[in-house]
């Protein structure tokens, strides 16, 4: 029986016919992990993303959730029936409604209580009443985080999820987030230009350019026999930057 | 002490920010609003001598039928142009383009001249009656000649200012709010309910109260139908009852009605304003969604009603009695007449953009706060009907005449009695704001980098507007330039109180043959101006389109 709960075979997407936002790409996430897909703009990994969701139609391959094909050449499951929670770069809180109501919206039974649990979850209890252009980013984003948690989704897709705020909320709020998803043992994918945001959380990482699969491996083993001279370059970068860094703060 | 410290420093910052722009500003933003200060001053004069048996005859009828107006033409245009531009804004269909734009073609139809053909084509013998028996139906004569009708025919009439606010609404929110209410399980219906229409109910509001406007500003629509409204019986008070100070005492409670109405708009905008903080990613804009075959016909269906009674049937209708009257009406003095209305227009809607810039740019350079009063007393025209306008214009014109004479010992008399340059006056006041408005927008999202680099370049400010920030508004300039001349050109009861007897317009004469039993001669001149008026719409809404395109490319995703 295969215990993936997301599964890509050889998934393709051309928006004008002719050149590949996407190009057969196949990986698969095991449930409870998190998987962050990094690459540059326009290397595909929004396009990952909103194929996952049903957002878009794929020209071709195979999306399996949970076993279960929402894509393929014959048939494509929408948005609503494929159980998958995402929160958007820019959070798409709706605005005239309140946090409890943006984090109530998705809920059918239970909802006052449901909701109560979830902005203890994200500790936003007396933040209810108020409304998202009251909030800060970080706080923007935790609601949009629980509105998408009370659906109680298969899998949470996250879009650029720190691109929007200050680097002094990220480093607690990447913690923050890896901490809430792993009490609940939510499978999460995630989207990042920034390799930081993705060694900081995930538990395995794949590397996307010009909608191709670069390297895809766990998170414990993402520096050892690196063949293709890419991220290769991307991690020598990252090693010179750490090293000043650390004898910044030695000087100190 | 402290207190005289601060009056003192009042009065020396007034002689500092106080220069010759705040005194221009002041100035003709005063003089363009004289119209509301006759009427204003006036109120204080006492009642008329028939004010009596206005109030006992007539008052109660007059507040009546507005109010009824208001809530009957309000719910229907809010029903129709929202549903519109909801259908137009979210799904694809075959002739969703075309479409779109006919949807904003009524408004070529002034409400008065769609008042007589539906009386022409439902009435006893009417064209559309006569046809669906001819094919066997068995159809009975349909009364339009009461408040039903009135309001039916204003409903058709207007409906394409909540279309036009309302589809702009819709179609700049972001995709990422469906795709999110999508994700979370929301139906297209849900979505519609609780988030896109909230968001766009400002724009509604804003679109229904222009509806609202135009319903208090008809006159001759309701003339035709025999309903007294306020602005029927400002006429009936001036003209039959020969009594101008109660026409003014009218004026002044429609007055009170419309900014009563402006303040109900005002107090439910200011509830909360939602500003929506997303940018918008350049591929997931504004989508829309490709629907199934029999959804298509459903769509196209809603979306042909409106079309049809609010165009095509009516023009239809023109378009019969135009060849059946055409070798009467066809004749030199009409091309005079059409001449006489486009240069009016013209001429109206070249200086109100004029005016508009002075204003804008006169309080710009001003830097006294409270001199920003007067721009904005200007603009209130647009939402004074045009019979108010008039009768401040006719009961302050002796004041200025005699003010002329007795100070400068000049004649100006024949300019009111026997020019049109009353008559445009009187179109800038009411016209303003359509040109303003966007003017002032335009110009505050140049913003003053521009200008403050001209400045410090060397160049004054006139030179700076002229080299740097006219040219940058000249597109917003020439689509005001039209609205202008397109409202000028529909504009009924302002035009009759005001213009001189020699001067005929298009729409007055239309008026007129409808008046005197003649309505099938109204149709050539009515068809000369829808034939004007479309064809700047079109105008106008290709050119807002083109400007759209270039921000935000939509793009088209099939669902």
């Amino acid at each position: 029986m295969n215990m993936e709960i997301l599964e890509l075979l050889n998934l393709s997407k051309t928006f004008d016919g002719k050149s590949f936002a996407l190009k057969d790409c196949s990986f698969s996430v095991s449930p409870g992990n998190i998987l962050a897909i990094v690459g540059e703009s326009g290397s595909g990994k929004s396009t990952i993303l909103r194929l996952i969701a049903g957002l878009e139609r794929p020209t071709q391959g195979i999306i399996r959730i949970k076993g279960k094909e929402v894509s393929n050449d014959g048939h494509i499951l929408p948005p609503q029936q494929r159980n998958v929670g995402m929160v958007f770069q820019d959070f798409a809180l709706f605005p005239h409604l309140t946090v409890a109501q943006n984090v109530g919206y998705g809920l059918k039974k239970d909802k006052a209580e449901k909701v109560n649990d979830l902005l203890q979850l994200i500790k936003m209890e007396e933040y209810a009443n108020r409304f998202p252009g009251e909030l800060s980013g970080g706080q923007e984003q935790r609601v949009a985080l629980a509105r998408t948690l009370a659906m109680n989704p298969d899998i949470l897709l996250l879009d650029e999820p720190f691109s929007n705020l200050d680097a002094g909320l990220k480093a607690g709020l990447r913690q923050e987030i890896r901490q809430i998803v792993k009490e609940i043992g939510m499978t999460m994918v995630f989207i990042t230009h920034d390799l930081l945001d993705a060694l900081d959380i995930a538990d395995e990482l794949i590397f996307l350019k010009a909608g191709e699969i670069l390297l895809h491996r766990p998170i414990e083993m993402i520096f050892k026999d690196v063949q293709n001279s890419e991220v290769e370059q991307t991690f020598r970068d990252l090693k010179s930057a750490s090293q000043r860094i650390l004898e910044m703060m030695r000087q100190k | 002490m402290e207190v005289r410290k601060k009056k003192r420093l009042k009065t020396t910052h007034f002689r500092r920010d106080f220069n010759q722009w705040s005194l221009l500003t002041a100035a003709l933003g005063f003089a363009i609003a004289i119209p509301l200060f006759a009427i204003i001053l006036n109120l204080f004069g006492g009642t008329g001598e028939m004010w009596d048996h206005i109030v006992s005859h007539f008052l109660t009828d007059y507040i009546l039928n507005s109010i009824y107006l208001i809530i009957g033409t309000g719910t229907i245009t809010c029903l129709i142009g929202t549903y519109c531009a909801w259908l137009v804004s979210r799904y694809q269909f075959p002739g969703h383009r075309l479409i779109e734009w006919l949807l904003f073609l009524p408004l070529a139809i002034p409400s008065y001249i769609l008042a007589y053909t539906y009386v022409g084509m439902l009435g006893n013998g009417g064209t559309l009656i006569v046809l669906l028996r001819s094919i066997g139906l068995d159809i009975q004569r349909i009364e339009m000649m009461n408040i039903y009708g009135l309001i039916w025919v204003l409903s058709m009439s207007l409906f394409p200012y909540v279309y036009a606010s309302a589809r702009a609404m819709f179609q700049s929110q972001p995709q990422v709010l469906r795709d999110a209410a999508m994700l979370l399980g929301a139906s297209e219906r849900r979505y519609f309910f609780t988030v896109a229409l909230p968001l766009a109910l400002p724009a509604v509001i804003g679109g229904l109260f222009l509806v609202l406007m135009e319903v208090l500003n008809d006159y001759g629509a309701a003339k035709y139908y025999g309903i007294n409204t306020f602005t029927t019986g400002i006429f009936r008070s001036w003209t039959a009852l020969e009594d101008l100070q109660s026409a003014i005492y009218l004026s002044g409670m429609l007055t009170v009605l419309v900014f009563l109405l402006m303040a109900l708009v005002k107090l439910q905008r200011g509830k909360k304003s939602f500003s929506i903080r997303i940018k918008q990613p350049d591929s997931a804009t504004n989508r829309k969604i490709q629907v199934s075959g029999s959804r298509k016909v459903i769509n196209l269906g809603i979306l042909s009603v409106p079309v049809l009674f609010g165009f095509l049937l009516p023009l239809l209708q023109l378009l019969y009695w135009a060849v059946l009257t055409f070798n009467d009406i066809f004749r030199p003095d009409f091309f005079w007449m059409a001449i006489q209305s486009f240069g009016i227009a013209s001429l109206s809607a070249v200086l109100v953009v004029i005016f508009s810039l002075l204003l804008i740019y006169f309080n710009k350079w001003n830097h006294l706060r409270g001199v920003a009063f007067f721009p904005k007393i200007a603009t209130v025209g647009y939402v004074i009907p045009g019979a108010i306008i008039g009768i401040g214009i006719i009961s302050s014109s002796q004041l200025v005449i005699d003010f002329f004479y007795d100070l400068l010992q000049i004649k100006i008399g024949y300019l009111f009695y026997g020019s049109s340059v009353i008559l445009i006056y009187a179109y800038i006041f009411r016209f303003l704001a359509v040109a303003y408005n966007p003017l002032e927008a335009n110009s505050l999202k140049i913003g003053k980098d521009l200008a403050e680099s001209s400045y410090l370049l060397g160049h004054s400010n006139l030179k700076t507007l002229l080299k740097v920030e006219l040219p940058l508004l000249k597109p917003t300039a020439l689509s005001a330039m039209i609205l202008v001349f397109i409202d000028t050109m529909k504009e009924l009861p302002l035009t009759l109180i005001l213009k001189p007897y020699q001067v005929q317009t298009l729409a007055v004469k239309a008026y007129e043959y409808a008046e005197d039993e003649r309505v099938a001669e109204a149709a050539l001149p009515a068809l000369l101006l829808i034939l004007v008026v479309a064809s700047l719409l079109l105008f106008v809404n290709n050119l807002h389109n083109k400007t759209r395109a270039k921000k935000n490319p939509a793009e088209l995703v099939e669902h």
